[in-house]
C-alpha cells in the first residue's frame, strides 16, 4: 500500500526532501517503517529519527515519529509504539520536535 | 616509519567565533576564565560575521624558537614542538613581534611570553569547538581525509554510476 | 573574589558622576545577579511616580557569577529598566559577548540615571570610565556606530551596546543591541537609552573572573560539554538555529498568520529554517562559550533586496514582520528577511513592531481604521510596501508610524477607537505576544503568558519547554512534577506546577546569567549542574533548594513592582483570541484545530503554588516574608487595599 511520509528539521538534511510517497506492506509496524526508511536515507536520519538520549545514567531511545498526528511515544495515543501497524488512509511524520493535539 | 606528531589545524570557514577554545585554554593554563590569558585567539567581525582563528600552527621550524636570544624558547624533545620555559623567558616579546600568525602571546601581570604547549596531549580547545574548526591530528592523515571528502562530492562513483544503468 | 567581579558601576548622565559601588556578600548571596542585581535596583530606586522617560528611571546592565566563565554559554546579559511601553517591570535578555567583556573590565553590573545635555556615549576600559561625546554616531545605524567607536577608540576587539534611531527617537519599544546584531528585544530598553541621550556603552576588559576550584569547574564543563555533542535539541539549532521551529509551528498551528487570526499557512516554508539555509545563509555565529551555536547570518542574494545582509534572524524577529502581517507568504520570502533587518538597523523590538503593524491592519480589516486615520496607507495583510513603509515611520515617528511608536494600547486610546480596537492587541500588561500561538504551542505556555513578570505576554518568561521538548528526556518531567503527561502540550494536567517550576528556574538562570537554551529546550543542563558549577566557581555551598528560592525571590520582587503600579490578578489574563475563538484549520496537516486555551482552569491552582492572595493576585505577605522581603511587603500594604477599592469600584 501507499504510505504518505513527511520529513520535518533535520531529518531533511537526510533525506534531501520533505515529503514522499513510499510503498509498503499493509500490516507492516512503525518501527519496521522507520527500519526501512534508515537503511534507505544512513546513519544521520537513524540519529534524528530514533533520538538516542541518556538520562539518569540510562539510554533511552525515544522515537522522533508521529502517527496520525500523534507521537508513537505517548502510550495513551498509541499503546503499541513502534509496533503499531499501519493501515490504508495512514500518515507518518518523522522530525517533529514538539507534540500536538 | 615517517614521523608524525600530532598538531591543532584550524579552519576558519567553520568558526562560530563562540571562543569556547579560549575560555577552555585560559581555564585550564591559569585557573582563571580571559581572554588575555588564553592560547588561542579568535578574531570577530560581529558586522559581516566574520570569524577568523589565530593559534598555534607548530611550525617544524619555529621563527618564535629562532628569534628568542636567551634559550627560553626551545623545541621539548617528548612533545616535537616549542614550550617556552617562563622561567628564563626575559619578556623580551621578540617571538610575539615576530610570529607571522600572532601566536605567541605576552602575559602583562608576568612579564612573561606564553604560547600553546597543547596542553599535555589533549587540547581543550579542539575538544570544546563545538563545530570542529579546530581538530587535532594528524597532518598527513587529514590532508588524505580532505582529498576523501572532495572524491565522494566531486568525483564519479560507482554506485552512482550503477543508477544510471 | 571568585565569580563575580564584585562591584557596580553607577554612571549619573546629568551630574557627570562615575561611582563604583562594592557589592557585598550578603547582596551577592541573596540576589546572585544578572536579573537579580537589575531588578532589585529597579524595585528600590524607581518608585511608581517615576515616568519611564522621566531621568529618574534606570537603565540596568547586570551579569552574573558565571557570566564570561568557561560553563556552557555564559556571554547573556540582561538589560532592566522601568518599561516605556507597559509602565511596569520590564527587561530583556541579549547573546553575544559584551556581557563576558564586562564581567573581564571588572563590573558584575552597569546602572545608569540621570539625562545628559547632548549624546552621550560611556566608554568602560577596565577600571577607566569616561563619558564620551556621541554627536558624530547620533542618527547612526548601529553597524555604523559600531565602526565608528572602534576607530575613534583605536580598539576592533572591544564589545559595544547601541541603540539604533528607534531608540533615539524614544519608540515605546526600542530595544538595545551588542555586538551589532545581538537585541534584548522587549520592554523599550531602547527608548530609555534614548531618553537619557545615551547612545550606547563600549567596553574594554583585560581581566578575567576567578574560579575557586578550577580543576572540578572544569570537569562540570567538560562533562556538560560532551553531553551537547548528541543532546537531541541542540542538533535542531545548530543546524537551522530557531528558524527550525518554522515547519513545526505551521504543522502544529502556532505561527502567528495575520495577527493570530490563522495558526498555519501553506506557503509557511518559505522562510523556513530549512530554506534559509539553501538561500541566504551564510556561516553560523555562536555567543561567548556556547555549545550550540544557534546564531545566523542572513545575505539577501536576489531580488530587490539584493545585498542586504544581517546577523540573524531568529524565530521570534522573523515571525511578526512576516506571517503576522501576512508577508512572506506569497512568492518573495526576501521580504522577510529584509523587515527583520530593518528592525535591526533602527534598533525596533521585532515583536512589538510587527505586534503594532498587524493590530493596526487587523482594525483596518474590520473598519475600526480608514485609509484617512493612516494617512493615506491601505493597510493591507501582506502588502510589503505599506510594512516597509510603517517600519521607517515608527523608526522615526513621523506620520501613522508616530502613532504607533506608543504601542498598540496606548495608540488604541490615543486614536479614541472603541473598546473593540482593544481586543485586537494581542497584548497582556500592554505588551504583544510573541509568535507562538498558546493554542497549539501549549497550555503551559498559555498560562505562563498571563502571569510573566515583565508584561505577561512573554515566553521567555517561563520558557515551558517541559511541555515542548520534554518528551526527549523520559523521566524528566516525572521526576519535576510526578508523572509523564505533562509532557503533552495540549493538557492541563501538571500545568499550573510545570509553570511555577520553569518560570522559578528561569529566573535563577538569568541571574546567573547563562543562556536559558543550555537548560530549558535542551535540558542537557540541570538544576544540579547548575548548582555545581556555581559552587565550584564562587567556591560556596548553594544547594538546589536555594538556587531556586532565588528564582521564586526574584519573581516575587517584580509581582510586587506590578502590584505597587496596580497590576494583579484582574490583569491576569489572555486575549480573548485564545480563550474563546477556536483555531481555525488551514494546512491539511494541522492538530490543533477547534482549539482554545482553558485558562481559568489552570489559573487558581497556579495561585497556589505562587502563594498569592487569591483577592488581589499580589505576593502574600506569609510568602514575602519567608523570601526574605519583609520590605516589600510592608511596602504593598496601602496598595492591597487600594486595589480591591477599585475592584469594587469597577462593579458597581
Amino acid at each position: 500500500m501507499k504510505l504518505p511520509v513527511r520529513y520535518y528539521s533535520v531529518v531533511t538534511q537526510a533525506t534531501k526532501k520533505f515529503h514522499e510517497v513510499i510503498e509498503v506492506k499493509e500490516g507492516m509496524t512503525v518501527g519496521e517503517i522507520v527500519e526501512q526508511l534508515c537503511n534507505r536515507y544512513g546513519s544521520k536520519f537513524r540519529e534524528y529519527a530514533i533520538v538516542r538520549t541518556e538520562f539518569n545514567g540510562k539510554v533511552f531511545y525515544t522515537p522522533n515519529v508521529y502517527l496520525n498526528g500523534k507521537n508513537v511515544h505517548f502510550p495513551e495515543d498509541h499503546p503499541q509504539g513502534l509496533n503499531t501497524p499501519v493501515k490504508e488512509g495512514d500518515l507518518l511524520e518523522l522530525g517533529l520536535i514538539s507534540g500536538g493535539a | 616509519m615517517v614521523p608524525r606528531k600530532k598538531v591543532l589545524i584550524y579552519d576558519s570557514s567553520k568558526c562560530t567565533g563562540c571562543r569556547s577554545c579560549m575560555a577552555g585554554c585560559s581555564l585550564q593554563h591559569e585557573g582563571e576564565c580571559s581572554k588575555i590569558l588564553s592560547r588561542i585567539h579568535i578574531v570577530r567581525k560581529e558586522e559581516s560575521g566574520d570569524n577568523y582563528i589565530s593559534g598555534c600552527n607548530h611550525c617544524e621550524n619555529p621563527i618564535c624558537v629562532s628569534v628568542c636570544h636567551f634559550g627560553a624558547n626551545k623545541i621539548d624533545r617528548e612533545k616535537g614542538i616549542a614550550i617556552i620555559d617562563a622561567n628564563v623567558c626575559t619578556g623580551c616579546k621578540e617571538c610575539v613581534t615576530y610570529c607571522p600568525f600572532g601566536a605567541a602571546n605576552f602575559n602583562p601581570r608576568t612579564g612573561k611570553a606564553f604560547k600553546c604547549d597543547l596542553c599535555d596531549g589533549d587540547p581543550v580547545c579542539a575538544r570544546w569547538c563545538p563545530s570542529g574548526a579546530i581538530t587535532y591530528g594528524y597532518p598527513d592523515i587529514t590532508l588524505k581525509k580532505k582529498r576523501r571528502d572532495l572524491q565522494i562530492t566531486q568525483g564519479k562513483m560507482l554506485v552512482e554510476a550503477l543508477k544510471e544503468v | 573574589m571568585y565569580g563575580w567581579a564584585g562591584q557596580r558601576l553607577r554612571v549619573d548622565l546629568t551630574k557627570g558622576d562615575i561611582i563604583k559601588e562594592p557589592l557585598d556578600y550578603e547582596y551577592r548571596r541573596k540576589w546572585l545577579g544578572g536579573r537579580g542585581f537589575n531588578s532589585e535596583v529597579i524595585y528600590r530606586e524607581v518608585p511608581p511616580e517615576v515616568d519611564a522617560f522621566d531621568p529618574e528611571n534606570r537603565v540596568c546592565f547586570g551579569v552574573g557569577p558565571i557570566s564570561g566563565t568557561a560553563a556552557p554559554s555564559t556571554g547573556r546579559v540582561t538589560v532592566s529598566c522601568k518599561s516605556p511601553l507597559t509602565d511596569g517591570h520590564g527587561d530583556a535578555n541579549m547573546g553575544g559577548h559584551w556581557g563576558a567583556e564586562l564581567k573581564y573590565a571588572g563590573y558584575d553590573q552597569i546602572v545608569v540615571q540621570g539625562r545628559a545635555k547632548k549624546p552621550v556615549y560611556i566608554w568602560v576600559d577596565d577600571d577607566k570610565v569616561e563619558i564620551r561625546d556621541a554627536s558624530r554616531i547620533w542618527g547612526k545605524y548601529p553597524r555604523e556606530a559600531d565602526r565608528i567607536i572602534k576607530e575613534e577608540l583605536g580598539d576592533e576587539d572591544i564589545h559595544i551596546v547601541l541603540i539604533g534611531p528607534g531608540g533615539e527617537n524614544m519608540v515605546r519599544f526600542a530595544c538595545t543591541l551588542n555586538d551589532v546584531y545581538r537585541a534584548a528585544g522587549r520592554t523599550g530598553t531602547g527608548g530609555v537609552m534614548g531618553s537619557k541621550n545615551l547612545k550606547g556603552i563600549a567596553v574594554r576588559g583585560t581581566g578575567g573572573v576567578k574560579i575557586a576550584k578550577p580543576k572540578e569547574f572544569y570537569e562540570v564543563c567538560n562533562r556538560l560539554r560532551e553531553k551537547f555533542k548528541t543532546d537531541p535539541m541542540r542538533a535542531g539549532l545548530w543546524n537551522y538555529g530557531s528558524l527550525c521551529l518554522i515547519n513545526v509551528a505551521n504543522r502544529d498551528g502556532w505561527l502567528p498568520v495575520n495577527n493570530f487570526q490563522f495558526g498555519a499557512h501553506p506557503n509557511a516554508n518559505n522562510f523556513s529554517g530549512e530554506t534559509h539555509k539553501a538561500t541566504v545563509s551564510k556561516g553560523k555565529e555562536g555567543c561567548f562559550a556556547c555549545p550550540i551555536c544557534c546564531g545566523q547570518f542572513t545575505v539577501i542574494k536576489e531580488g530587490k533586496w539584493a545585498g542586504e545582509y544581517f546577523g540573524g534572524p531568529e524565530y521570534e524577529h522573523t515571525v511578526p514582520t512576516g506571517p503576522r502581517v501576512g508577508i512572506g507568504l506569497g512568492d518573495d520570502a526576501n521580504d522577510v528577511w529584509h523587515n527583520a533587518r530593518l528592525t535591526n538597523d533602527f534598533g525596533l523590538d521585532g515583536i512589538e513592531t510587527g505586534g503594532v503593524i498587524s493590530w493596526a491592519m487587523e482594525c483596518y480589516q474590520r473598519g475600526l481604521l480608514t485609509a484617512k486615520d493612516t494617512g493615506g496607507l491601505e493597510l493591507e495583510w501582506g502588502n510589503e510596501e505599506v510594512v516597509d513603509k510603517l517600519i521607517h515611520q515608527i523608526a522615526y515617528r513621523q506620520g501613522f508610524g508616530n502613532i504607533l511608536a506608543e504601542g498598540s494600547c496606548k495608540a488604541a486610546k490615543k486614536l479614541g477607537l472603541p473598546k473593540e480596537a482593544e481586543k485586537y492587541t494581542i497584548t497582556t500588561r500592554g505588551m504583544t505576544l510573541p509568535g507562538d500561538d498558546p493554542r497549539g504551542l501549549g497550555f503551559g505556555y498559555g498560562l505562563s503568558f498571563s502571569m510573566g513578570t515583565r508584561g505577561g505576554e512573554d515566553h521567555l518568561r517561563s520558557l515551558c519547554c517541559l511541555e515542548l521538548s520534554g518528551f526527549l528526556y523520559p523521566g524528566l518531567n516525572t521526576k519535576v512534577i510526578g508523572c509523564e503527561d505533562p509532557a503533552k502540550p495540549t493538557t492541563t494536567v501538571g500545568k499550573p506546577y510545570m509553570v511555577y517550576y520553569e518560570e522559578n528556574q528561569k529566573a535563577s538562570t538569568d541571574c546567573l546569567n547563562v543562556c536559558c537554551f543550555t537548560t530549558h529546550w535542551s535540558y542537557a543542563v540541570l538544576t544540579e549542574d547548575q548548582v555545581e558549577y556555581l559552587n565550584t566557581c564562587t567556591g560556596l555551598d548553594f544547594t538546589v533548594e536555594e538556587f531556586q528560592e532565588i528564582g521564586e525571590r526574584l519573581t516575587n520582587l517584580e509581582r510586587a513592582y506590578w502590584a505597587r503600579h496596580l497590576s494583579g490578578k484582574r490583569e491576569d489574563t489572555l486575549p480573548d483570541r485564545f480563550t474563546k475563538e477556536p483555531m481555525p484549520k488551514t494546512v491539511p496537516y494541522q492538530t490543533n484545530e477547534g482549539a482554545t486555551v482553558p485558562l481559568d482552569r489552570m489559573l487558581p491552582t497556579y495561585y497556589v503554588y505562587r502563594d498569592y492572595d487569591p483577592e488581589t493576585g499580589f505576593p502574600s505577605e506569609r510568602k514575602l516574608k519567608q523570601l526574605g522581603l519583609d520590605y516589600v511587603a510592608k511596602d504593598l500594604k496601602p496598595y492591597r487595599e487600594k486595589y480591591k477599592a477599585m475592584g469594587r469600584k469597577a462593579e458597581r
